[in-house]
């Protein structure tokens, strides 16, 4: 797949990906900044200037003649808040690449954080709190596990905020965080699709080459002090109990990366996986079990989520925890390496066959680490792991002192899960 | 342009081809099924009938070594559906899978394993607030009509009678050539080999007959209603919905932009979306979405609010109906909705796996598919009549059911308008 990075000397990186085949467009706008960038006072901050974004700037005052804009175009647009990254987005077709590329710039530089609208958001966020809080399968997996593997460190804390943030927060933090986060060596432009690419610079250098150029600060980076094998408990009078149970892993650009992502696929990814095939298929513990990775730019985690019988949960912990040591003890078979890479290839294809899923590869990549992987030279790293790369990621990651167990269900005793909890 | 292409097997199951590039091969398998057909004793067989017809771990496993293969799997009310992807080049394998999955055997052993997975995912759905909310709706609105019966408490309560024996008399039933509809999304797909395969596997089965729909009309209503069930979340989610008859394919189209304008998901720009989150700050979230059965049609609006807001946000709803029912629609405002359901059409056309979800859908339910690209340009034949005359009769208070789902105890809450 071509694409070409451009940097503007302001120092905002531009990534045209050709889609000629393609009726439409993705614009995308990618800051290096998002819930880790946060203190405790403004805690959820990253997560609010995204749906500030959307309420109005000076040339569009309010957020009716934002989205009324760009769904007369047909356009789709929305944005997404991570903890190390926040995006914005525009598909449409591709003539309305110029509207587009205006009406994007202007919400991210030019709006208004008008305080009647901050105070409104805030209610609005807060019952999307609200909301997550009423879902633990959401709750466990995006908060409470978070809680326990990173502590009370910005990793650790919940990227929504809490309901005293919320309501604390007010216009000049909003411009201070902008002023220190949305710089343009910070940001990435992103554009795929059916584009001429010199044409798609010039674009952009006309709506973001004037910014004035400046640079970012550092985060400190994570470091787990942990020793042993920890639980989180929120008792909670549910009918079924939802738990993740996670290792530490690689960070991002770890070189056994793609060793990792075979074994998380072999595990976890799919009917077909070791872990569904035993715990739903075989011993009908769980309705939903899978494992993913959360990976940041200098730590991650392995994570195995699933949602079982109040009355199973000690078998499901048990039988999870037996397929690790399995995994761990044996090589995969040659079969089984081969469909997890299948896999892989399969979801990497199926992922850029839209503009938008191109954006979010290469935007991704650029903000996170300022480099690319293209999609080929990642297909050739997945090509190249061996079933002896696979064990050996599993021997080094599933260790019992990496151990975290995170759950929600009517249980309060964490030592019957304690118990468990081992890997030798 | 590009146009749809159907044929069939001898035993009467219809396959229909869309060539449209991709780098992958979607492919949707749908029978009529699903509550509506099922007999007292057999609520909750359809479902129970969609997991075990894909249970069959080793040709799953192989599947997916071809890239892609089950993505899914869903029962609505009237019909159940798998979906299927894989790259181009390992299609006719994975094919040849698809058809061995769809008509092997169960075991005793296999068929309780199952049972306990069901089990485990409806403790899951009894407290799933869209799930709860369906039922309630649909309970109420649908009450005596063979699609008020669905209930996923009868589901759990009678998963544990159901026997193998009854999973076998209902496949047989419906799993026969003339009940099944295959849709195949690709370019460059080798169609007399796929049809070869098609007829080797699914081609065995019985030709049987399509699932007769007993027509029913919709039961009367005489009042606004509120239908509801207490649970100790923060939240009360909440389902405004109307029932309305079987529309014609024109109504259908005036729903589709009416309810796309009103409260696509999707849409900042929609009505309710602008009143009730950027208005008023008082929901997340806030939509409204159509669904069609053989016989009726149903517009439900979906929002989670504080327990104060319930009445005021039902309100705001009703009210913005009414202004149409009341002054109708300005030219405006209805060049916008329509423009709105067809940019919206559109996009979809750039989503392969919703266009062969559509042809399948399409040509089990109505016989026959219109080309995706029909299917959009067909939005800017909406009309304002229809639109007007469906708000006008059918979206009013007194055929309008609340559902309500979260601590709801003692709150009641009133159209004022």
């Amino acid at each position: 797949m071509d694409y070409q990075k451009d940097i503007l000397k302001n120092g905002v990186r531009l990534i045209t990906v050709p889609m000629p085949h393609l009726g439409s467009v993705t614009a995308m706008i990618g800051v290096g900044a998002g819930g880790r960038y946060e203190n405790t006072r403004t805690q959820g901050i990253a997560h609010f200037t995204e749906h500030m974004l959307f309420d109005g700037t000076t040339k569009r005052p309010t957020s009716f003649e934002i989205s009324s804009e760009l769904e007369s175009l047909g356009a789709h647009f929305n944005a997404f808040t991570d903890k190390e990254i926040t995006a914005y987005y525009v598909k449409a077709e591709a003539k309305n690449l110029s509207k587009v590329l205006d009406v994007l710039t202007d919400m991210v530089f030019n709006s208004k954080f008008d305080p009647k609208e901050i105070e409104k958001e805030s209610r609005v966020i807060t019952e999307e709190l609200r909301m997550y809080r009423d879902e633990p399968r959401t709750w466990v997996q995006s908060i409470l596990y978070d809680r326990l593997v990173f502590g009370d460190t910005p990793l650790g804390r919940d990227l929504i905020g809490t309901e005293e943030t919320l309501s604390s927060l007010k216009r000049e933090d909003f411009l201070a965080y902008l002023e220190e986060w949305y710089r343009p060596h910070n940001l990435v432009v992103t554009v795929a699709g059916r584009i001429n690419e010199k044409e798609a610079l010039a674009e952009v250098r006309e709506v973001l080459g004037e910014r004035e150029p400046g640079e970012v600060k550092k985060l400190p980076r994570f470091a787990s002090a942990q020793k042993e094998p920890q639980i989180m408990i929120e008792e909670r009078k549910t009918d079924q109990t939802h738990f993740v149970l996670g290792l530490r892993a690689y960070r991002r650009s770890h070189p056994k990366r793609e060793a990792l992502e075979i074994l998380i696929s072999a595990l976890g990814g799919g009917m077909s996986s070791r872990l569904f095939q035993e715990i739903r298929e075989k011993q009908g513990l769980a309705y939903y079990v899978e494992a993913g990775w959360q990976d940041f730019s200098d730590t991650g985690s392995l994570q195995i989520v699933a949602g079982v019988n109040n009355q199973k949960v000690n078998d499901a912990v048990t039988a999870v925890l037996a397929e690790l040591k399995k995994i761990k003890d044996l090589p995969i078979p040659v079969p089984e390496l081969r469909k997890a890479k299948e896999m892989l290839r399969g979801h990497l294809v199926l992922g850029l066959e839209s503009t938008n899923g191109a954006c979010s590869y290469f935007l991704g990549q650029e903000v996170l680490e300022g480099k690319i992987e293209t999609p080929e030279e990642k297909l050739k790293k997945i090509d190249a792991v061996t079933a002896a790369d696979v064990q050996k990621v599993a021997q080094e990651i599933f260790v019992t002192n990496g151990l975290n167990l995170a759950l929600i269900g009517p249980f309060s005793d964490s030592d019957r899960f304690r118990r468990l909890l081992a890997l030798s | 342009m590009l146009s749809v292409k159907a044929y069939t097997l001898a035993n009467g199951l219809r396959v229909v081809w869309y060539p449209d590039p991709t780098h992958s091969v979607y492919l949707t398998l749908s029978t009529r099924g699903g509550p509506r057909f099922e007999q007292f004793e057999e609520f909750g067989i359809s479902h129970f009938f969609e997991h075990l017809c894909v249970r069959n771990p080793d040709l799953l496993r192989k599947m997916e070594l071809l890239g892609d293969g089950l993505a899914n799997a869903e029962t609505d009310l009237e019909d159940i559906s798998y979906y299927f992807s894989f790259p181009n080049r390992n299609l006719l394998k994975g094919v040849e899978l698809l058809g061995q999955v769809w008509i092997s055997s169960v075991s005793a052993m296999e068929f309780e394993k199952e049972r306990a997975v069901v089990e485990i995912e409806y403790v899951e759905l009894a407290t799933d607030p869209r799930s709860v909310l369906d039922d309630l709706f649909m309970g109420e609105a649908w009450r005596g009509h063979p699609l008020g019966s669905s209930d996923t408490i009868l589901w759990q309560q009678n998963l544990p009678n159901q026997t193998l024996e009854q999973f076998r008399s209902f496949r047989s039933r419906i799993q026969c050539g003339k009940n099944t509809v295959l849709s195949v999304l690709g370019d460059d797909v080798p169609m007399p080999r796929l049809l070869e395969i098609l007829e080797r596997t699914m081609g065995q089965l019985p030709e049987g007959s399509a699932f007769k729909i007993d027509h029913q009309p919709l039961p009367n209503r005489n009042g606004f209603t509120v239908v509801k069930q207490d649970c100790p979340f923060e939240l009360v989610h909440c389902l405004l919905g109307f029932p309305l008859p079987r529309l014609k394919a024109a109504e259908r189209l005036a729903l589709d932009a009416f309810s796309t304008w009103f409260g696509d998901p999707d849409l900042f720009s929609a009505v309710l979306f602008d009143r009730v989150r950027n208005d008023l700050g008082l929901v997340y979230g806030i939509s409204s979405k159509t669904e069609y059965f053989y016989d009726s049609a149903a517009l439900a609006v979906r929002w989670s609010c504080a327990r104060e807001d319930v009445e005021l946000i039902l309100n705001v709803v009703m009210d913005e109906i009414q202004k149409i029912a009341r002054d109708g629609m300005s030219r405006d405002e209805f060049q916008r909705a329509k423009e709105i359901l067809f940019l919206r059409r559109e996009i979809a056309l750039e989503q392969p796996a919703t266009i062969s979800e559509f042809l399948a859908e399409e040509y089990l339910r109505f016989g026959r598919v219109d080309n995706p690209a029909d299917w959009v340009r067909q939005a800017r034949r909406t009309r304002r009549p229809d639109l007007v005359h469906l708000v006008r009769n059918y979206l009013t208070p007194q055929r309008a059911v609340l559902a309500l789902y979260g601590p709801v105890e003692n709150i009641t809450p009133r159209i004022l308008i």
